[in-house]
């Protein structure tokens, strides 16, 4: 591998056969890695493991809608517990439109009949976003409240990460 | 990899900030685009299209399938694309398979709208020839063969006029058929039907350097992005989709004022384009 002075991150996401409906259905989503990879690696602090590579795993054990954000979010927290060095932690929300509403965590089955979709992923106390997808025809006043939906909810999981990593911490220094 | 020097990077920097880009363009201006339809005889619909040093070949190609059981009265549509060890040495071997699954999926998520099938370019209930029992597939293949920056740009408008191009052979049911029994039918080589383009968007992306952004990058300008932002706009002026590149954080303020730059810019590129398209198809029709 070539010489590089800042690190590599390498992020690779699987599903398991029986997480779908359907048998090996997951292997749909192979553009899942590079998702996760470009979600993360403007939160990493690469700089500081120069000649170093990072592996990210994730596997999904089992698919109720929502994986790639819930696979994101896992990732980070695990990266914070590895004591990888992080700007901050990444949240990601998705918002599922349908019809005229927006659901905030679709499950597979709402999934499944979407008009249009929303993920994003972000940095809840940099309020930077780091990764940003639509599907589906949206409205800018749409595009707006989604996102703003999504950026609440990103704030409040933020919270709730820090505050597992603490107690985890603390957890194992008794 | 582009190798820059560190004055080069610099020159191209200043250029961007200053509003004037080192082949003279300002940040907001797409290089000149131009279209030919008709490139590939074996296909129903093809076009190539470039945009200064980058070259794409997009080819439409439609086969007589089974929709599935979940949608059965939706055909189905599939986009994939090639990156050719022509355009870039680094494409040699498995190493464009990366980015052409990246560009597969970002064209499948801007063209083909939500799983519901809402705000799709292309109507997939146009496709169905008998509900539940035949449709047509429609295979979209896209081809890189220079690449010079700025591909999903280009390689969406270059579906775009592919599919403007494309002729799809009308189908006559034969008979009335029972139960599970397939329908026999009958293709005419004679008739065609178009399809209708207007609503397919176009991809715009904006790529941000330094402080600013710019639309078209090359790939000098490319190697000096912090993150790229493409957008598919139609002809309302609807977002049909996003992707976001580059693994910089952007503020959401930003983004939000990308797209209304984006969608700006998007009405002059669609009137181009569609001239362009205009003026390919009847220097195709000529020849």
């Amino acid at each position: 591998m070539m010489y590089s002075d800042i690190g590599r991150l390498n992020c690779n996401v699987s599903y398991t056969t029986f997480s779908t409906p359907v048998r090996g259905q997951g292997s749909d989503h192979k553009e899942y890695s590079s998702m996760l990879l470009k979600a993360l690696e403007g939160a990493i602090m690469l700089e500081t493991f120069p000649k170093t590579t990072v592996d990210v795993f994730a596997l999904v054990l089992e698919s109720g809608g929502s994986d790639l954000p819930v696979v994101i979010s896992c990732a980070s927290l695990a990266l914070a517990d590895a004591g990888i060095r992080m700007y901050d932690l990444v949240a990601a929300v998705s918002v599922s439109c349908l019809g005229k509403n927006l659901v905030i965590d679709p499950i597979l089955e709402e999934e499944s009949y979407q008009d249009g979709s929303l993920i994003l992923t972000c940095m809840p106390s940099r309020y930077e976003v780091t990764q940003l997808t639509f599907t589906g025809e949206w409205s800018t006043p749409d595009i707006n409240e989604a996102m703003q939906l999504c950026l609440d909810a990103c704030g409040k999981l933020g919270k709730v990460m820090r505050s597992c990593l603490k107690e985890a911490a603390s957890g194992s220094q008794d | 990899m582009v190798g820059l020097s560190a004055g080069e990077k610099h020159f191209i920097q200043g250029g961007i900030a200053q509003d004037l880009r080192s082949d003279g363009r300002k940040r907001l201006t797409y290089r000149s685009i131009y279209v030919e339809t008709g490139v590939i005889p074996q296909a129903h619909g093809s076009a190539r299209v470039r945009l200064g040093a980058t070259d794409v070949i997009a080819s439409v190609k439609a086969e007589l399938g089974r929709p599935s059981g979940l949608q059965p009265d939706k055909g189905k549509i599939a986009i994939f694309v090639d990156c050719s060890p022509t355009a870039a040495p680094m494409f040699e071997g498995r190493g464009g398979e990366e980015l052409s699954t990246e560009l597969s999926v970002a064209l499948q998520r801007c063209l083909l709208g939500g799983k519901s099938g809402a705000g799709a370019g292309i109507d997939p209930a146009s496709l169905v020839v008998v509900e539940g029992k035949v449709c047509w597939d429609l295979y979209i293949d896209g081809l890189v063969i220079s690449s010079d920056g700025n591909l999903l740009d280009a390689l969406a408008a270059a579906i775009k006029a592919a599919l403007s191009n494309t002729g799809i052979p009308k189908v006559d049911v034969a008979a009335e058929t029972t139960g599970d029994e397939q329908p026999e039918v009958n293709i005419s080589d004679e008739e065609f039907l178009q399809f209708d383009t207007s609503g397919i968007p176009v991809i715009v992306t904006l790529t941000k350097v330094g402080r600013h952004y710019i639309v078209d990058a090359t790939s000098e300008e490319e190697s000096q992005m912090s993150s790229a932002v493409s957008i598919s706009i139609n002809r309302k002026g609807h977002i049909c989709g996003l992707t976001k590149r580059g693994g910089a954080g952007l503020d959401p303020s930003i983004i939000l004022d990308m797209i209304s730059v984006a969608k700006h810019v998007s009405e002059q590129l669609l009137n181009k384009l569609d001239s362009e398209i205009a003026a390919a198809e009847a220097s195709d029709e000529e020849s």
